[in-house]
This record gives C-alpha cells, structure tokens and sequence, in this order.
C-alpha cells in the first residue's frame, strides 16, 4: 500500500509499504476512505517531538470501512464503515473505566520512554512518535487498529465522509478544550489560534452556553471562518501588550472569564518573547514555545480558567505562574479523552446542529501530501484544514517518488 | 555546565576497598558537582566521539570516555592496568537485586493464577521462550538474558501462599543462579491488587560477571519492571500492546539525524 512516510525534519515522502495485518486479538484492519493532516503533525514535520524514525507512518485522524477482525472483535463486522479515534484505549484499566481515556495504562508498547520523560506514560497514539508507542497511522490506504472493540464508531448512512472525518480527533479535541473551560451560561470565552481545533472551540463554547466568544489570531482566512461560520469577535493580534488592552477593553475590564490555548508549542511568538523562546528551543535549554499560554494566563480574568488543548511535549521556559497563581486561576489540559466525545458529538451532526465539512479547504490525493504538509505550514493558498482520499490517484509525479500510472500500476 | 573537568584516573585518596569508600572519605569535599562533572564529561566526550568521521578518533574519543562512564555507573574509577574491573571487586560478588511493583487490576487470586500458570507465561514475557512443568514444585525455564544470551535454568518453588506469595529459587545445576519472590496485596477497591516481584540475580562469568554486575542492574531492572508492565497488560486488557510485525517506510542508515 501507499502510506505517508516521515524522513526527518521537512521531509514527508509517500512510500510503498506492505499492507498492515492482524497483530493481536482485538484489533481491526480498516480501509481508509479519508483521512486528514493536523496541526500537531506540524510539530512531527518541524522536527519539534523526539523519537521518530525515518520511515515512520504518519496521520491519525482516518476513518473507512472494516475489511478485517481480530478473533476478539465482535461488535464490528466487514464492510462497517467506522470513524477511528486517534487515541487507542483498553477500556479496562483503571483510567480507561474512569473515563479517562487518554490516559490509558495498556496501549503504549513503549511506555517506558514516556515513563522516563513524563513520569507515566499516557496512551498510545496513532502516527506520533515512538514515545506514544510508535503506531503506524492512517495517512495510508489501510490501517491496523489495535483495540477495535472499544474505540473505532459506527457511522450511519446519509452522512459524507467529509461530514465525519474530524471525529476523528479536532471536533472532540476543540469541544473537550471547551468542556474543560467549566464555562458557565453566559461566560465570555477567549479563544487563541483560529486554526481546526480552535474553530471546533469556538463552535463548541457556544454548544455549552457561552455568552461571548472572541478568537484571536493572525491568519485572516481563519479569522474570517472564525466569524463567519463560528459567530465570533474577532482580534487580529500584533504585540501582547496592545491583545491584552484589546481583551481588557472588550471585557468591561476585567478579562475574560475563560480562555483557551489552541496554539500549543509552536507559538508564532513576536516581539522579544517570541525571540527568546525560539533561541532557547535552538540551543536546546527549552523545547516548547509557549507565547499563546503566556497570553493566554495575562489576560485570564481573576479566578477563570485557562484550558489547554495544546499540544506541548517538553519543558517551557519563564511560564507566568505567578500571574496564575496570584490571580488563582484553573489550568485544565491534557489530551482528548476521545471515547467520551464520539457518540454524543455524532448525534450532534446527524441533527444538524454543525457541519464540520466547512472547514475544509484542500482535498487531495495520498501522493500531494508532501506539498500539502508545506502548504499547511506556510498557511499559504488559504490553507486551513487538508483532506486526503487515498483512493484519488494522480497521472503524473515529480521527485521520481512513487506514483500511479494511469493503469493503477505503481511506479517510480 | 561548560567547564571541562580535569580528572586523573586511579588518584590513590579516590582508590578503595570491597566497594566501601575510604575511612576518611574522598579528597574533595565536594561530591556532587564532581559527579556531575564526571557524567557531563562522560556526556561530551560520547557526543565528541559520535560526530568524528574517522574510526580512530571515534575509537579514541570513546576510549577516553568509558573511566568516565565506569566511575559514573560504579561509583569507582577503573582499576590500574585499565579495562572496566571495579576497583576492590577482587573479593567480594555482588548479586544483581531488582524490584518492580505494578497495580494490577484484578483480583489476587486471578493475578495468582495468572502467574502460576507457567505453560502460558512465554506469551506475555518478553525474554522467555519456554516454560516446562516438571511437577513438584519444579519448572524448567528458557530465556534470554539482557544481553542477548540464551540462558536455561530449573526453578524451584520454596514458598507457596495462594494469592498471596510465591517465592522461588534455581537449582544447582542452573546456569543462572537466582532467586525470587511475588507478593500480592489488595489495592484500594479501583486498582486492584499491588504486585511486588523481587529478583536476586547471580551473574554468569568470572569477573566480567562481577564486573558487570553495577551496571547491569539498571537494564535488568528495567527488563524486570517491562515484563511486569505486560503482564499487567495481559490481565487487563487481555493482550499486550505491540506493534511488531508493522508497516514502516525506508528506515535509512542510523546516523545523528536518525538516531532513534
């Protein structure tokens, strides 16, 4: 099969592999019909997360059709089509059975490398380094889903797969972000970073009764989709100083009740923090560049809630825990405890209360994905959100990478 | 951080006896910096070493960090005459102790059974290929050390509390002589039971045995604690996670860029 490969910083290569089998009793071989790139597999593109090897597969938002079960799969029969989370949970564990499924004690292979880094080991991950178990992922024509009595979700006819996809993991991810906010009927909710998770926040705060939304970022595609498929006041942020004011402002003086960091460690970061954290990550003293946390806990009002979506992998440097702390602020954060979110925010869809499909702006096939993850990068040519259809196939490639002839043959 | 520490192996005043530091102590009073040093040192010197292009001075730069790495891991700079023999090592061995605790979330009797049942274990432990019943109280074991050597040997139950505690030691005749011990105890209701195991391993060999033994521990102990992890695994979820025999791209050559 076809499967997206990373080859160090920069370099994603769309390489022939064997196709995935059957490992262990509970898993599933699903065919994927569509699949999409993350932001946070940027932070893999960028070289920014540790323990990935050259040849890796990558992607973990996917969903297709069941073609395969393990002996221990009962409740997904062949020709399901299943919108996979990108979390892979026991449902047995202490953390799995309280809910907390992110946190699951038996998926990761290599829970010993997160155990060192972190203490415990969350659970593992499609497509995201070797630390969260080093899975292959569904930027790929198939996929091998461990644990598939507990995690892929049926989709019903009469919704697209376009419709559905972000399932997968940024409409959970955005609505957990909001969730965690503890927002209370009329809050104002601060959101930074207009990109999928944060438009999926912004969606999402308003489903839980937020009175005021206001989305910060500097994209103005995003900005834009912000307000007009997410409702909400919009700043276009130049310094700290003067989105600090903004806030203050806007808010009769107080802040913000609630505010949400969907930008994580690759902060744009201007002005001297920006410079400071992007010269500690190059001589490796800090690896994460938090600018959006900073903001984000400076303009908090007095006893809010900062919830993190993030991502963050490593350290942080000159973290305002003071403002914090002084202003006895709730740091709520963590990933997607996806199994919680599947079946109730599918309902949502199938009665139309959001259509996730708007926020795409690419759909290509599996071999543009290396141009895609550029594009991506550089918010060129509109970007926001990437879907790929393996099943799309292009006549012509450049690179002398692989690529279908007209016949279906592979070439190189 | 960037200071380069001088040292000399071998310094008399830091040489010492059966393992045990001198009557007066070390010359230097102060000891932790010095060990930091010692690893930061240990650290340039390998890092030095990976980024020459040429096999000598690859082999130089290794050579003059492995003292480092021995009085980092031992606590002894290396004996005169070089090679890697603890200092003092002559007269004493020193057994290999690890310990792993895991919650598990069954109860102890079912982690008991679990454990007790030997014909299954090679499925959920790593390093073990084989595991013969020979009744009485016996089993016979075939493995894989640490280090990638096959090792066999017969095991021999000494205690046996149900649910509670299982102790065992090998015979005489095995080539790893060991013993060791499982304790079980009810958790809080959610998490099941507490499981303790302990090993006291006597390492094969004569003084690269002995030697070894230091720096050993932290792999075996780590290899000890990773097949606890999947036991757990296998009791809780019913399998143990893995992705041998998954699809991957080109892996291409190990080099600074792709060092993992």
């Amino acid at each position: 099969m076809r499967a997206v490969c990373w080859q160090g910083k920069g370099d994603v290569r769309v390489e022939t592999v064997p196709d995935p089998a059957i490992l262990n009793p509970r898993d599933a071989i699903v065919e994927i019909t569509l699949t999409a790139i993350c932001g946070s597999d940027l932070h893999l593109y960028d070289g920014m997360i540790p323990t990935m090897k050259h040849g890796d597969i990558l992607g973990h938002e996917f969903m297709g059709k069941v073609v395969e079960t393990g002996p221990e799969v009962s409740n997904l029969s062949v020709g399901d089509r299943v919108v996979v989370p990108f979390t892979i949970s026991c449902g047995r564990c202490f953390y799995c059975e309280k809910g907390l499924w992110s946190l699951c004690d038996n998926s990761n292979p290599n829970a010993w490398i997160a155990e060192d880094a972190y203490g415990y080991s969350p659970a593992g991950l499609f497509g995201y380094s070797h630390m969260m178990g080093g899975y292959a992922g569904g930027q790929a024509e198939y996929a091998r889903v461990p644990f598939a009595d507990v995690g892929p979700v049926r989709v019903p006819e009469g919704l697209s797969d376009e419709q559905v996809l972000f399932l997968s993991d940024i409409f959970p991810t955005g609505y957990q972000a909001a969730e965690q906010t503890d927002l209370e009927a009329g809050d104002t909710v601060a959101v930074w970073g207009c990109g999928p998770v944060g438009q999926f926040a912004i969606q999402s705060a308003w489903m839980l009764g937020a009175g005021r939304v206001i989305a910060i970022d500097r994209v103005p595609e995003r900005l834009e989709l912000a307000r007009t498929w997410g409702h909400a006041e919009t700043i276009d942020y130049e310094d700290e100083e003067s989105l600090l004011a903004h806030l203050r402002d806007m808010t009769g003086g107080h802040g913000p009740d609630r505010c949400i960091d969907a930008v994580g460690m690759e902060a744009h970061g201007t002005g001297l923090d920006g410079f400071y954290d992007r010269a500690k990550v190059a001589v490796k003293m800090a690896t994460d560049r938090p600018t959006a946390l900073r903001e984000a806990i400076q303009a908090c009002r007095k006893g809010g809630t900062v919830s993190i979506p993030g991502v963050y992998g490593g350290l942080l440097d000159k973290v305002n825990l003071g403002a914090a702390f002084n202003k006895a602020l709730t740091l709520r954060m963590g990933q997607t405890h996806m199994h919680r979110y599947l079946r109730p925010l599918l309902g949502r869809i199938e009665a139309g209360e959001i259509d996730p499909a708007r926020l795409i702006t690419h759909r290509v096939g599996l071999d543009e994905a290396p141009e895609m993850y550029h594009t991506f990068r550089e918010k060129h040519d509109g970007c926001i959100k990437v879907v790929l259809d393996p099943s799309r196939r292009t006549e012509d490639r450049t690179h002398g990478r692989t690529h279908a002839t007209a016949d279906g043959q592979v070439a190189s | 951080m960037n200071e380069t520490a001088t040292y000399t192996p071998n310094r008399p005043s830091q040489r010492s006896f059966a393992g045990r530091p001198p009557a007066g102590g070390f010359a230097d009073d102060d000891h932790s910096d010095r060990e930091n040093l010692i690893r930061a040192g240990a650290a340039a010197l390998l890092g030095l070493a990976w980024r020459q292009r040429s096999i000598a001075a690859f082999g130089g730069a290794s050579a003059a960090a492995i003292p480092l790495l021995v009085r980092a891991a031992t606590g002894h700079w290396p004996a005169a005459g070089g090679g890697t023999a603890v200092a003092g090592a002559r007269s004493t061995r020193r057994p290999i102790s690890v310990h792993a605790v895991l919650s598990v979330r069954r109860s102890p009797e079912e982690v008991y059974a679990a454990w007790r049942d030997l014909p299954r274990l090679p499925e959920i432990l790593r390093h073990v290929h084989q595991v013969e019943d020979l009744g009485q109280r016996r089993s016979r074991w075939s493995a894989t050390s640490p280090v990638g050597k096959r090792v066999q040997w017969t095991a021999e139950i000494t205690e046996d509390d149900p649910g509670r505690r299982l102790a065992w030691r090998s015979t005489a005749d095995s080539e790893v002589r060991h013993h060791g011990s499982l304790e079980l105890e009810p958790g809080p209701p959610d998490r099941g039971t507490r499981v303790v195991v302990r090993f006291e391993i006597d390492p094969p060999g004569a003084l690269a045995g002995r030697a070894a033994a230091p720096l050993l521990e932290p792999l075996t102990e780590r290899e000890v604690r990773e097949d606890l992890r999947r036991f757990k695994n296998f009791l809780e979820a019913g399998e143990v996670p893995t992705t041998d025999g998954q699809p991957h791209g080109e892996r291409g050559m190990l080099s600074p860029s792709n060092p993992f």
